[in-house]
């Protein structure tokens, strides 16, 4: 009953979707064939392997130089190679799977399960791949210069952790299976675990490492049930199965497919959902990533902005097909993805750690991301993962670049004319181009071209309500990017001994950025130091890069190109709707959002510019008038980041540590001083009321012996008597 | 009532008796008390037992009870008197009683045996070790005997222990070897068997067959085997034996045959050889053993030095000219 | 041969009848063991234990027509022979180290 009601449902549903989505349903995508000859391809796994290998011989054998850092950037650099040379022999119409060895392959009664260890190639893999490894490269060379100071033991350590993380990564995009992608997923995670505690010594790390890794168990909990019931109902886990078996005839089959499974089905995407929030930082899980800034900034710049975190939208987009599982998951996703791309940049605007506020943006923009892939537009998610990665990245580092200079000063309230010290001017150009890109500046950004695609989705979706959100959050996020721009770059030209004020109170080389840095701090009067040859160098490349995906996002480019012929595919044909020829200029989104998100992010500069670049007290001024107005509360609540944090401690860390504590205290006074020591003590007080009895007398030994055999002679007599009673009784 | 309780009931009663008996210095009159509740318990036991035989076999035997009465009555003595001389003497005459039963019981190899190696061996020599041991006290005077002897140790305790035992082992025998009455156990075998030890004895046999009429000559070949077939039943048997060059059956039967297969001390003599040769050798080996132990315990220790341990060796004494210690010094 | 089995006199006598009596003899024994505090005596309750054990079986091989159980009542007599020797032995060098027979008197040799 409630089975067929579903399915009319979904039918109607669909039918729908077909209606206002100009049939993107039918689309269909080419599937992975087994092939041979590619075996090289698991070079990509095996150079972070050797790296990661290597990383621990050095540490072993107490390598005390730059080694770890070359051979991780050659190992990777290598597998970016392959990756490239995988690319560019592919055929993207035929995307291929590359069996490498058998993993796991059970069976037993009435059922198998196989997870072969092989890589699925087409176009979306290679995509994904040729940023992470790109990226990996580029940032292992950066952290080269930036963790000098370590070098050592722990120099090696981090490194090895970088190729752990590229070694996972690979696994996880090119895994051909559910299986391998779950491997790599928890891997990454070990990784961005241990390079967040990177200083194990502080505290504030240590925390923030423990804090990713419980919110990233509590989504992955939701990946590993979605993937188990997948594998109940498919009865395969292998991409190429799984989608031979999803797109048959679009979203009908995908309801069938939900029909015939009950809700255990219907329920697989929200739960992958929840594994890919976790990951990408989405509400309600995204409070961890902040809090990873703990970690040195390239690992920032890897993992926590560019390529770790969107895994999550990597999972989505290879899942898209089961993401018809269900109607409502994908405005889920969407809806998801909006909110918290709006909290996370009204909680940027209010932060003075400017790599916070970084964090915060990489936030809303895996919101965006997800909106992306809510509102049906894989492409728009997938290109704004390419573009931001690269500006996400620069951004990153030329914070890093900062603060490795300034001793780990970040607050943009102190930091100020950066523009015209001697040394800096790659890194305030650099972050002067990636600060455009994340504003979302007409033509020349790249961030421009793939964020327009996502908004413009969100109202041909017919999710206006949404895209006017994404509209604001974009306003929003060029106001908070250049305000940091504006405070840190520009500014009246410091002389030396402003600079000696600027200086943070860290050691030379550490990762330390607590709020609250004394501003007078006097005791630190040695001078900040540009970026070297590979800071600079590092930030060059990937700004051209950055420059360079503006050729590539564009509508019917490269990457759509890519994307449409992956799994990926129903949410690119979305992108060519057939206007009827009279239609108005408000009738295509991807008209007018050129010129709407253009001007909007341009007034969101305009206000940056207003209060921290023309009038740089104006902004104190302005908090100060709104502290004083009735807003102040929602001020207050900003800086304090809406006091998420505080609210998840309330209302789940709380009453976990009150339970922890009662169960505690059950264990300690219940179980162990009732029951445990209890126990122990019955012995210890049988003996001593019966160690009189060893009292050397012989006569008392000889009763003893005689009571012993009463004993026995009671159990035989009895024991029987009670049986036969209690036989009775029965 | 059902009668297991009643034995409880008289086990209980005579543990009281005990009790009363092994109090310190008892008057007369608690001790006649004691002992008549104790004698009362007793045969009151001893009297429920045809009730557990199904009334196939009628109350006491002529000597059963007073042989009996006097073991039990001499063993509480034993027991609670405080002169151990007497306590011995006491012992004596439960061995003596038990003597008695033994015969009862057809044993009475063993009936002899108990009495000389109990009462005249065993018991002599405790009594030459109680006379070593008590030597220096008076044994006339109650107050100059030891502590020990006059005060029993925890009465209650051994009592209540001992009686406890005594109730389990009533409660078996009354309620687990009920089956074991006489009438149950099949005879002939056994007369089977009698006969065959007979058999294994030529010399015995034909001492037998000589005193059937008209057999005095009967001889037995060299060399060959006693034929001796008893009848089924195993009241009688025949043995074929030449007499003058015939070779004759000779039945054994009436008294002839009733001596023949109770022979008592012949029978338990064959079993022992037969059926336990190898537990006889150890015996011996232990009876030697504890003859060795009992000499090196009881023998006088000295301690010898070294010089005289030489000496009695005929090994000439070390002397203090050779003592390396005042050597050593010298060169140093 | 019926007297062979039954012996006339003693015929309506049951095997209960002489367990009874060891067992009341085995019980007057250890209640004995355990109450005197001389050694000799409470060696001489062990040989009425003994006593108790050899009228069991001879009444068991008696009752079960079986010389098994004589035969036992010899090793018992050999047992307790050599255990007089031995005892006695150790009595008598335990009195010339401290010259009382109370058994307490060696209590201290327990293991404490």
């Amino acid at each position: 009953m409630i089975g067929s009601q579903l399915l009319s449902l979904l039918v109607a549903a669909g039918d729908a979707a077909h209606s206002a989505d100009h049939g993107h349903h039918s689309v269909h995508f080419p599937v992975g064939v087994p092939t041979e000859g590619l075996g090289y391809a698991g070079l990509v796994l095996a150079l972070p392997l050797i790296a990661m290998i290597l990383n621990g011989v050095y540490a072993i054998s107490g390598v005390r130089s730059k080694l770890p850092a070359w051979t991780t950037v050659a190992c990777l650099g290598g597998a970016f190679a392959v990756v490239l040379n995988l690319y560019l022999k592919a055929d993207i119409e035929h995307p291929v799977v590359v069996p490498l060895f058998e993993w796991i392959n059970l069976s037993w009664g009435t059922g198998s399960i196989s997870a072969p260890f092989g890589l699925y190639l087409d176009s979306l893999t290679l995509l994904w791949m040729l940023f992470v490894t790109g990226l990996g490269t580029m940032i292992a060379l950066y952290a080269s210069e930036y963790m000098e100071s370590d070098v050592g033991p722990a120099y090696c350590r981090f490194f090895g952790g970088v190729s752990i993380f590229l070694l996972a990564m690979g696994c996880l995009v090119m895994g051909d299976n559910l299986l391998t992608l779950y491997l790599g997923w928890e891997g990454v995670g070990f990784a961005s675990y241990m390079l967040i505690g990177y200083h194990f010594t502080k505290p504030s790390a240590v925390a923030a490492a423990k804090k990713a890794f419980i919110v990233n168990r509590i989504g992955d909990l939701g990946l590993a049930l979605g993937i188990y019931l997948t594998w109940m109902h498919f009865g395969t886990l292998e991409y190429a199965k799984l989608f031979e078996m999803l797109q048959v005839d679009g979203a009908v089959a995908a309801a069938q497919q939900a029909m015939s499974g009950g809700w255990e089905v219907s329920i697989i995407p929200f739960l992958l959902m929840a594994g890919a929030f976790g990951k990408s930082a989405q509400l309600p899980f995204y409070v961890w990533l902040p809090d990873a800034m703990e970690g040195p900034t390239p690992v920032s710049a890897l993992i926590h902005a560019a390529t770790m975190v969107t895994a999550g939208v990597y999972l989505l987009v290879r899942t898209f097909p089961m993401l018809e599982l269900h109607p409502a998951a994908a405005p889920t996703v969407a809806w998801v993805g909006g909110a918290t791309a709006l909290l996370a940049a009204t909680i940027g605007m209010a932060q003075y750690d400017i790599k916070r506020v970084m964090a915060y943006s990489t936030v809303s923009q895996l919101g965006y991301m997800f909106m992306g892939v809510g509102v049906l537009s894989t492409f728009g998610a997938a290109a704004h993962v390419f573009t931001h990665a690269f500006f996400k990245a620069v951004l990153f580092l030329t914070c890093g670049a900062i603060m490795h200079g300034f001793a780990g000063q970040l607050d943009l309230r102190v930091l100020r004319g950066l523009r015209h010290v001697k040394g800096w001017r790659i890194v305030v150009w650099t972050m002067f181009y990636a600060s455009l890109c994340l504003a979302g500046f007409p033509i020349i950004s790249s961030g421009y071209w793939s964020k327009d695609v996502i908004l413009a989705e969100a109202f041909a979706n017919g999710r206006p309500l949404l895209g006017g959100l994404g509209l604001l959050t974009a306003g929003m996020t060029a106001y908070y990017t250049f305000r940091v721009w504006f405070r840190v770059c520009c500014g009246p030209k410091p002389d030396d001994h402003d600079l000696a004020k600027m200086m943070g109170d860290d050691h030379h080389g550490e990762d330390h950025h607590d709020e609250g840095h004394s501003e007078d701090d006097q005791h630190h009067h040695h001078m900040p130091h540009a970026p070297k040859w590979a800071v600079n160098l590092v930030l060059s490349v990937i700004s051209v890069a950055a420059v360079g995906s503006i050729f590539l996002v564009p509508e019917h480019g490269w990457l759509e190109h890519m994307v449409a012929k992956s799994s990926g595919a129903a949410g690119v044909g979305a992108n060519h709707h057939e206007l009827p020829a009279d239609a108005g200029f408000w009738a295509d989104p991807h008209g007018w959002m050129k010129y709407v998100a253009s001007t909007v992010g341009l007034i969101g500069i305009a206000i940056a510019a207003w209060l921290h670049l023309l009038n740089r007290s104006a902004a104190d001024r302005l908090r100060a008038t709104l502290l004083a107005s009735p807003l102040k509360v929602v001020v207050r609540a900003m800086e304090n980041k809406w006091y998420v944090d505080e609210l998840y401690n309330a209302l789940i860390r709380m009453p976990l540590k009150i339970k922890g504590h009662a169960l505690h205290m059950i264990d300690r006074y219940l179980l162990d001083i009732l029951v445990v020591d209890g126990l122990g003590r019955l012995p210890k007080m049988i003996g001593r009321t019966l160690s009189p009895l060893q009292n050397g007398v012989l006569q008392s030994y000889a009763a003893s012996m005689a009571g012993g055999v009463i004993l026995i002679a009671l159990l035989i007599l009895v024991l029987p008597m009670l049986l036969d009673l209690i036989g009775g009784v029965a | 009532m059902p009668p297991a309780s009643v034995i409880h009931a008289f086990t209980v009663l005579a543990a009281g008796a005990l009790l009363l008996l092994l109090r310190p210095s008892p008057t007369i009159r608690l001790r006649l008390l004691g002992a008549v509740v104790g004698i009362g318990a007793f045969t009151g036991i001893i009297a429920q037992l045809p009730a557990f035989y199904d009334g196939q076999v009628m109350p006491g035997g002529t000597f059963f009870l007073p042989f009996a009465l006097i073991s039990v009555i001499s063993a509480v003595q034993m027991i609670t008197t405080s002169r151990p001389v007497y306590a011995a003497l006491h012992f004596v005459l439960v061995v003596l009683a038990s003597s008695g039963l033994l015969v009862t019981l057809g044993a009475e190899f063993l009936g002899f045996a108990v009495v000389i190696v109990y009462a005249g061996a065993i018991l002599i020599t405790y009594m030459f070790v109680l006379m070593l041991a008590q030597q220096a006290q008076s044994p006339d005077l109650e107050d100059e005997r030891p502590n020990y002897d006059r005060f029993a140790r925890e009465p209650l305790g051994g009592a209540v222990v001992a009686f406890l035992l005594l109730a389990f082992m009533n409660h078996l025998i009354f309620t687990g070897t009920g089956g074991l009455t006489p009438g149950d156990v099949d005879p002939i075998p056994a007369r089977l068997a009698a006969w065959q030890r007979v058999g294994a004895m030529p010399g015995r046999a034909m001492e037998l067959v000589e005193e059937v009429p008209g057999c005095r000559e009967a001889w037995l070949p060299e060399g060959e085997e006693l034929l001796l077939v008893p009848d089924p039943d195993g009241l009688a048997a025949t043995v074929t034996v030449m007499i003058g060059e015939v070779s004759t059956p000779v039945r054994l039967e009436g008294e002839l045959a009733r001596q023949a297969i109770e022979d008592n001390i012949r029978s338990v003599g064959v079993a022992l050889i037969e059926a336990f040769p190898v537990s006889l050798e150890l015996a011996g080996v232990i009876l030697t053993m504890a003859m060795f132990g009992a000499v090196i315990l009881a023998r006088r220790q000295i301690e010898l030095t070294e010089d005289e341990k030489r000496e009695a060796s005929g090994l000439p004494r070390i002397g203090h000219h050779d003592d390396p210690k005042t050597e050593g010094v010298d060169h140093g | 041969m019926a007297e062979l089995v039954v012996p006339e006199v003693f015929g309506q006598l049951a095997l209960g009848h002489y367990l009874v009596l060891s067992a009341f003899l085995f019980a007057i024994g250890l209640a004995g063991f355990v109450t005197r505090r001389n050694m000799i005596v409470m060696f001489l309750c062990t040989e009425l234990m003994f006593q108790a054990a050899v009228i069991a079986l001879a009444a068991f091989g008696r009752f079960h027509l079986d010389l098994s159980g004589q035969v036992m009542v010899i090793f018992v007599l050999t047992i307790a022979a050599a255990e007089a020797a031995l005892a006695l032995g150790l009595v008598v060098l335990l009195f010339k180290r401290q010259p009382t027979l109370d058994a307490e008197a060696w209590s201290e040799m327990r293991d404490a």
